[in-house]
């Protein structure tokens, strides 16, 4: 029981300091719904960096990439960063700029807010909300199971993945309901400096541990030279590479979560510096995470669970407290996105369900039911974890796909003055119900990924059925446009 | 602006065009003795979008609502 003390330890302390960053944030969050769910709109540089980079890293990255790596060699790299690296920013300056700005002139608090808004249309908000929340639940899912995979491997099998997941789960829905968003920014400051920090040690460690890197990629080379190359075939196919190249470059807009974020931004000042910062951030995360993933292939070939590449390779080239560490680096990835995902679908139900209902709410119900969404989102999740396995990246990239086919509203809507709110539905649905076909194998992809034909079915019904409704009216174009703005 | 936004084009359909390398023969070569050619490429490309997006936020991001 005594090499279980530096993770309780670690565990410890990780939880006693964000709790204290939500304890602090509870004053400033409980003046009014926006300051709850948007940090008063008032995120700068550094914090609004942390709270999207924090948001967009989870046990994806950091379980579900070394293990394809593992697998697949360190074409995973070139199969993800650089279009991400290419992609996620200029949705940031395309879709999330002008976003921001409707989302201020409006006084929308939520990401289906903001379109409901602009159209003067509940059903909007309804679709997008339903849609939003379909697509984020199986991706709280993966972060969930892989808390409670990661916590059963650091203790060695003692903790269960079952209380490792509600673990996780209460204590991240702990200091978002202190806090909201100011929290869970501030949150995310500590927890990106966690992980970043860890994946960058371990990669200096492990590869002092193989011997130096020279000697780590040539045991590479001998055990398997296909993995440090990309042959464009199966996974790589071209077809398969740049439908996902597609898909992973946008769907990140189309995170709901990412979305909010966006909007709390404080200045367009701040957003263009995030921009930048944006593809090097990823690179120093990813470039550590996909080679622990291909050395474990030399170093620990036959692992019957890849997944696990990480914490094997932790436990065998690093001092033992750094299995502590590694725990609490991924139990930071994923709550840096498990609270962003918990607020925002909380202030969808309060503000794009509940509110069009009810009517007027006095500012402090609306915290308080948001508060209380949140906790029966935590409950809904933690008894999804239980029942639904999957690989962790299998269940990421069909949330991926969904999210992607709904970046054509999110994009026309803050772009295109002439998409109208039948357009902006008709063209969700669209998506979805090709997306669905797909799955179901209602017709033949043709190599490409589903998403792929989703995202043509979701712009082409957008512009067809916006082009055959009437536009809208020129002051309301006004009132989210704003006076002269070019988009 | 115009001739801005034509480089932007430009760069743009370039980047997206060196995603889809698949010309690119694979060679399991590494440089400076570790790093192997693909990775090696792909850090290339990432540099490039840096700068990309610099010059983007610098000439082509017009901040509109006067911040």
């Amino acid at each position: 029981m005594s090499d279980l003390v530096p993770l309780v330890a670690a565990v410890g302390a990780y939880a006693l300091a964000v709790l204290a960053i939500g304890a602090a944030a509870t004053r400033a969050s409980a003046r009014s719904p926006e300051e709850y769910f948007l940090a008063g709109r008032g995120l700068r540089t550094v914090v609004l960096f942390m709270a999207l980079f924090g948001t967009n890293t989870t046990t994806f990255v950091l379980v579900g990439i070394p293990a394809l790596a593992y697998t697949l060699g360190v074409g995973v790299f070139g199969y993800n960063v650089p279009i991400i690296a290419l992609g996620i920013p200029l949705t940031f300056w395309w879709i999330g700029s002008p976003a921001r700005r409707m989302a201020k002139r409006l006084g929308a608090l939520s990401p289906a807010e903001i379109y409901a808004r602009r159209f003067d249309s509940r059903a909007l908000g309804l679709v997008l909300f339903a849609a939003f929340t379909v697509w984020t639940l199986p991706y709280m899912l993966q972060a969930v199971q892989g808390a409670g995979l990661v916590l059963r491997q650091a203790s060695g099998g003692r903790v269960p993945e079952a209380l490792g997941s509600g673990f996780v789960l209460f204590l991240a829905l702990s200091y978002t309901s202190l806090g909201g968003m100011r929290a869970t920014a501030w949150t995310n400051v500590l927890q990106g400096a966690l992980f970043l920090g860890f994946v960058i040690s371990a990669f200096f460690l492990m590869s002092s541990s193989l011997g130096g890197l020279p000697a780590a990629m040539e045991a590479v080379r001998e055990r398997d030279p296909s993995l440090l190359v990309v042959v464009h075939e199966g996974a790589f196919a071209p077809r398969a590479w740049s439908s996902w190249g597609l898909v992973i470059a946008l769907t990140v807009i189309g995170f709901p979560h990412m979305l909010s974020r966006l909007i709390a931004a404080r200045d367009e000042r701040s957003l263009k510096h995030v921009v930048v910062l944006y593809p090097v951030a990823l690179t120093a995360l990813w470039l550590p995470v996909v080679l622990i993933g291909v050395w474990g292939a030399a170093s620990i070939p036959g692992l019957e669970r890849p997944d696990e590449v990480l914490f094997a390779m932790t436990a065998r080239h690093m001092p033992a407290v750094f299995g502590a560490v590694a725990f609490v680096a991924v139990l930071a990835a994923v709550m840096s996105t498990l609270d962003a995902m918990l607020l925002t679908l909380s202030s969808m139900l309060v503000r794009d369900v509940l509110r069009p209902f009810a009517g007027e709410i006095r500012p402090g119900t609306e915290i308080l039911v948001g508060r209380v969404f949140a906790a029966l989102l935590a409950a809904a999740v933690y008894a999804l974890a239980l029942f639904w396995r999957d690989s962790i990246f299998n269940i990421s990239r069909q949330a991926f796909e969904g999210y992607c086919t709904l970046v054509p509203v999110l994009a026309l809507g803050a772009r295109w003055r002439r998409l109208t709110a039948s357009g902006a539905i008709a063209s969700v649905l669209a998506g979805q119900a090709v997306l669905a076909a797909a799955w179901s194998g209602g017709f033949d992809p043709r190599g490409f990924l589903p998403a792929f034909w989703g995202l043509l079915a979701a712009i082409g019904v957008a512009v067809a059925v916006s082009l055959a409704t009437p536009p809208q009216a020129p002051v309301d174009l006004e009132r989210a446009f704003g006076p002269g703005e070019s988009a | 602006m115009k001739g801005a936004r034509v480089v932007g084009a430009l760069g743009l359909v370039l980047l997206v065009g060196g995603y889809l390398d698949f010309w690119r023969e694979p060679r399991a070569r590494l440089y400076f003795g570790w790093l192997p050619e693909e990775l090696a490429w792909r850090l290339g490309y990432v540099l490039a979008c840096v700068l990309y997006l610099a010059f983007v936020t610098r000439v082509l991001w017009v901040e509109e609502d006067g911040e």
